[in-house]
């Protein structure tokens, strides 16, 4: 790529695609926009049924959009009336299954793809991504004899192989155990990234969302219903289902007052957006909270859970209208069951507040 | 378990329960295995016996032009009707598998049933319609046609048994699409491949095992068949023997050319292994397996409906017309069937005898196999197989000098039938037990155990109740095979025992279609339950 344009340019472009499916709503698209730049590694996080999956298949060519358009490099590859066929679009996938072809040796498998590339380059190509991904002593194995981490990085090297604009991952890692998912997600990152390549990732894993993603679009019925930074979306959810959706939060009722937000753990930081005597919902994550047991004093709520994880005890605390805080405190922080306890904010950022489910700060 | 994959099952031997330990088998279920396989080896035994003491003259013959010749013709049948079944059957498993083919259910169905004509009846029909004094002549006679181009020999026997033998490869290709997970396709199309490219590269290769599995089943049958190259009059090994058996009292050369043909068995055996090649299976786990996705035909299903109505009309309309025609011709001269009461007795209780001794005798070795992995447990499964690779002539033949021989109070016995049958049909029953018993977790009977049953009473009271559609599957697969029997049938049983087969192949034989009509149509019904069994085991599998 000699000259990188210095505005990124949308790779991938969906504008107002709807795609329904016959049998019920699983998966249905509903009418989405989003765009993928130049060099940027975009997760589609969401729930089973969003529509993830469909928007990625969209993209790659395996289905037709009811309505709508999709672009690839300005290019129109898909509406309502035609769909450029996948081999035609210059992507590449990575499948949730790999979905290697078993009669065909490693090397065989990455250059399945480089068909257009003269006979004689195709050789160092297949050594060249051979050697990026670390598997350049197995290229002569079958897939059925490599691990699943090694079938996985096949899959990745077979679709860098032919340069495509856009590389799509299905779930990639799901079929791979605990330890194995967290190496691998490093090592697929830092490979794009020397790579340079644009990627899409499907997940449903928040988690690995946040690591892998320069931008997270959050889904649910097939809308987007955030489309920002992992930090954005985890600390400024748009409203409770993405704040609930990227990891745990309890949502406290307040008002606004002209000291603070008054709730049922005392005065909270005020937020600007919110007019006096308002009511509304602050988002409290375990990780915000401190308890201290409420020497003499009733305190705000009793303890009514307590769960040793290793590292950290996982609380939550009853507070007298029956909601329940969680709370997550240091490991060597040990209360019994029912100690009265005082809850106190220590988030380090700003708080956020929703009206009607929506943010308003 | 579909057909398929037990027609698979039934030809190699079975993978190990991954749960099994390598514990000693019972020492009853060895002795009892250890006798049946022992028993089941003895034709092939005796005939080798023959062939060693035959006179040089014996070797001699087996050199002579006219024994080459009878080589060459079974090759030249083998090699044409497998591929041109195989050529027949893969594009139609994509016609019902992959396309938006129009009642691709009741095609498929269609397709399936020309399995259940037996090759003599395909044979009969064919000779009922185009044969000298057939229905075209009779249509053509009066515009002066006086012969038909000639239907015996080796162009008849090819075309009745690629039009009754091609479902074997429809059956395990159509099993093979099915197996190809949607997204090994997807990711040839993102790699920059279009569909047919996708097919070549990446569908052919994954079909290969299931075209050479379907083609070694199409290979095993043309090379085994009696009933169409007798009837056609093909010079083929089958044949050959036979009229050796009936002409000659010297015997030695039969048994020769009956060695002959069990090593080009196992020369096709040995093909189909080369030709499965290196490729494995490598299924997709978790449920992100997508169905495979039709391809919408648009104007190329008239074609397609072509193609699949042609070989309706072929394989199904023709033989049923035929006999139903020549049915109501002799019921128009009054032709009385004699004795049709008594084969239809014959065949049901000589069936029904051999399913249930066949199954008995596939109970230990089934067993053996599904439980214990011993090499010695893996050597009796594997002999228990011998019956697939000795054709029914064969069989017979050895049966025939060894009960002349050394049992004459067996002789022309229906117990010697019987036992036969069991030779040639013990994989089917075996099999089919076997992957019942392999699917049930030993588990079960562990559980079983520990709640106070001995291994006797745990077997009888959770093992065979869960395994019982299984056997019954196999004895059922037994007797419709049995139904359908004719070399053994015609040199075994006892004096004057007619069977359906029977007295097809002598009305045929003598040109009395009229006569061979009824029982034909008969057998046909019957047979047709065997497809019923084998579609409601494929849609469990579906």
């Amino acid at each position: 790529m000699p000259d990188q344009p210095t505005v990124p340019a949308p790779v991938v472009e969906l504008h107002c695609v709807v795609k329904n499916y016959v049998h019920g709503d699983h998966g249905d698209v509903k009418g989405l926009s989003l765009m993928v730049m130049q060099g940027e590694l975009l997760v589609l996080l969401g729930p089973s049924g969003c529509g993830k999956t469909t928007t990625l298949r969209l993209m790659a060519g395996f289905e037709q959009p009811d309505a709508g358009v999709v672009r690839i490099a300005g290019r129109l590859v898909a509406d309502r009336t035609r769909s450029e066929p996948p081999e035609q679009r210059g992507l590449g996938m990575v499948f949730q299954d790999y979905a290697l072809f078993p009669h065909l040796t490693v090397a065989e498998n990455v250059a399945f793809g480089l068909h257009r590339l003269p006979k004689r380059q195709r050789a160092g190509r297949v050594d060249e991504i051979l050697q990026m991904v670390g598997l350049a002593e197995l290229a002569g194995r079958y897939p059925h004899a490599l691990s699943g981490g090694q079938q996985q990085r096949v899959a990745l090297a077979r679709a860098l192989a032919p340069r495509p604009a856009v590389i799509l991952f299905d779930e990639p890692f799901s079929n791979l155990d605990a330890e194995l998912r967290q190496q691998m997600r490093g090592e697929v990152r830092r490979i794009l990234q020397h790579s340079g390549s644009t990627a899409v990732f499907v997940t449903h894993d928040q988690q690995e969302a946040l690591l892998l993603g320069d931008r997270v679009a959050v889904m649910r019925q097939g809308y987007v219903e955030q489309i920002d930074t992992p930090d954005a979306v985890y600390h400024r959810p748009q409203n409770r289902f993405v704040a609930e959706f990227m990891g745990a939060a309890d949502f406290l009722p307040v008002h606004v007052t002209a000291d603070g937000l008054a709730s049922e753990i005392g005065l909270l930081p005020s937020i600007s957006a919110l007019p006096l005597g308002r009511p509304a919902e602050a988002m409290l994550r375990p990780h915000d909270l401190r308890v201290t047991p409420a020497a003499g004093a009733p305190g705000h709520g009793l303890i009514s859970t307590a769960e040793f994880v290793g590292d950290l005890w996982h609380y939550s605390v009853r507070l007298p209208s029956g909601r329940s805080l969680r709370c997550h405190m240091p490991h060597t922080d040990a209360f019994p069951l029912g100690t009265p306890v005082e809850v106190r904010l220590d988030a380090g950022h700003g708080l956020v507040c929703f009206e009607r489910g929506q943010r308003v700060s | 378990m579909h057909l398929n994959s037990s027609l698979g099952q039934l030809l190699k031997p079975a993978k190990p329960v991954p749960t099994a330990a390598q514990r000693p088998a019972p020492r009853g279920l060895v002795v009892a295995s250890t006798l049946i396989v022992g028993l089941v080896l003895l034709p092939l035994a005796y005939l080798l016996l023959r062939a060693a003491a035959a006179p040089p003259s014996a070797w001699q013959q087996l050199l002579q032009p006219r024994t080459l010749a009878i080589m060459a013709n079974s090759a030249l049948l083998t090699v044409a009707v497998t591929a041109s079944s195989i050529a027949l059957a893969v594009p139609l498993a994509w016609l019902l598998v992959r396309s938006d083919l129009p009642g691709r259910r009741l095609w498929t169905v269609l397709m399936i049933l020309p399995l259940v004509v037996p090759s003599y009846v395909g044979a009969f029909s064919l000779l009922a319609m185009f044969g000298p004094r057939g229905i075209l002549q009779g249509w053509l006679a009066p515009l002066g046609v006086q012969r038909l181009p000639e239907i015996y020999g080796l162009p008849g026997a090819w075309l009745t048994l690629t039009l009754f033998t091609y479902p074997y490869v429809l059956l395990t290709v159509r099993a093979g699409w099915r197996r190809l997970d949607a997204s090994v396709e997807e990711a040839g199309r993102s790699l920059g491949h279009g569909p047919w490219g996708v097919f070549r590269r990446v569908a052919l290769p994954h079909l290969r095992p299931s075209i050479a599995a379907g083609g070694l089943l199409v290979a095993l049958y043309t090379l085994s068949d009696f009933g169409a190259v007798s009837l056609l009059r093909a010079n083929v090994f089958t044949q050959a023997i036979y009229t050796q058996y009936r002409s000659s009292f010297d015997r030695s050369y039969a048994a020769l050319l009956s060695l002959v043909l069990v090593a080009a068995t196992l020369a096709i055996l040995w093909a189909e292994q080369r030709a499965r090649g290196r490729t494995r299976t490598n299924r997709a786990h978790g449920s992100s397996s997508r169905p495979l996705r039709t391809v919408a035909l648009g104007r190329w299903r008239w074609p397609a409906l072509l193609l699949v109505g042609a070989v309706a009309l072929l394989a199904l309309a023709l033989p049923i017309g035929v006999m139903l025609d020549w049915l109501a011709l002799g019921l128009q001269r009054g032709e009385t069937w004699p004795g049709l009461g008594r084969a239809v007795f014959n065949s049901l209780s000589a069936a029904g005898l051999a399913a249930m001794v066949t199954v008995l005798a596939g109970l230990p070795i089934a067993a053996l196999a599904a439980r214990y992995h011993t090499p010695l447990a893996r050597v009796l499964e594997r002999a228990s197989y011998i019956g697939f690779g000795l054709p029914g002539v064969v069989v017979g033949l050895s049966l025939v000098y060894f009960g002349a021989n050394f049992a004459p109070w067996l002789y022309q016995t229906l117990a010697l039938l019987v036992f036969a049958y069991g030779v040639r049909f013990l994989p089917e029953a075996m099999g089919a037990t076997r992957s019942a018993l392999v699917q049930i977790s030993p588990r079960l009977e562990e559980a079983a155990r520990g709640l106070g049953l001995s291994p006797l009473r745990a077997s009888l009271r959770v093992t065979l109740p869960l395994a019982r559609p299984g056997i019954l599957a196999g004895a059922a697969l037994v007797f419709l095979t049995v139904i359908k029997e004719l070399p053994l049938t015609l040199m075994l049983a006892p004096t004057g025992f007619a069977t359906l087969a029977t007295q097809i192949w002598s009305a045929t034989a003598e040109a009395f279609y009229a006569r061979a009509a009824l029982p034909a149509l008969l057998l046909l019904a019957v047979s047709s339950l065997s497809v019923a069994i084998i579609l409601s085991q494929d849609r469990d599998h579906a």
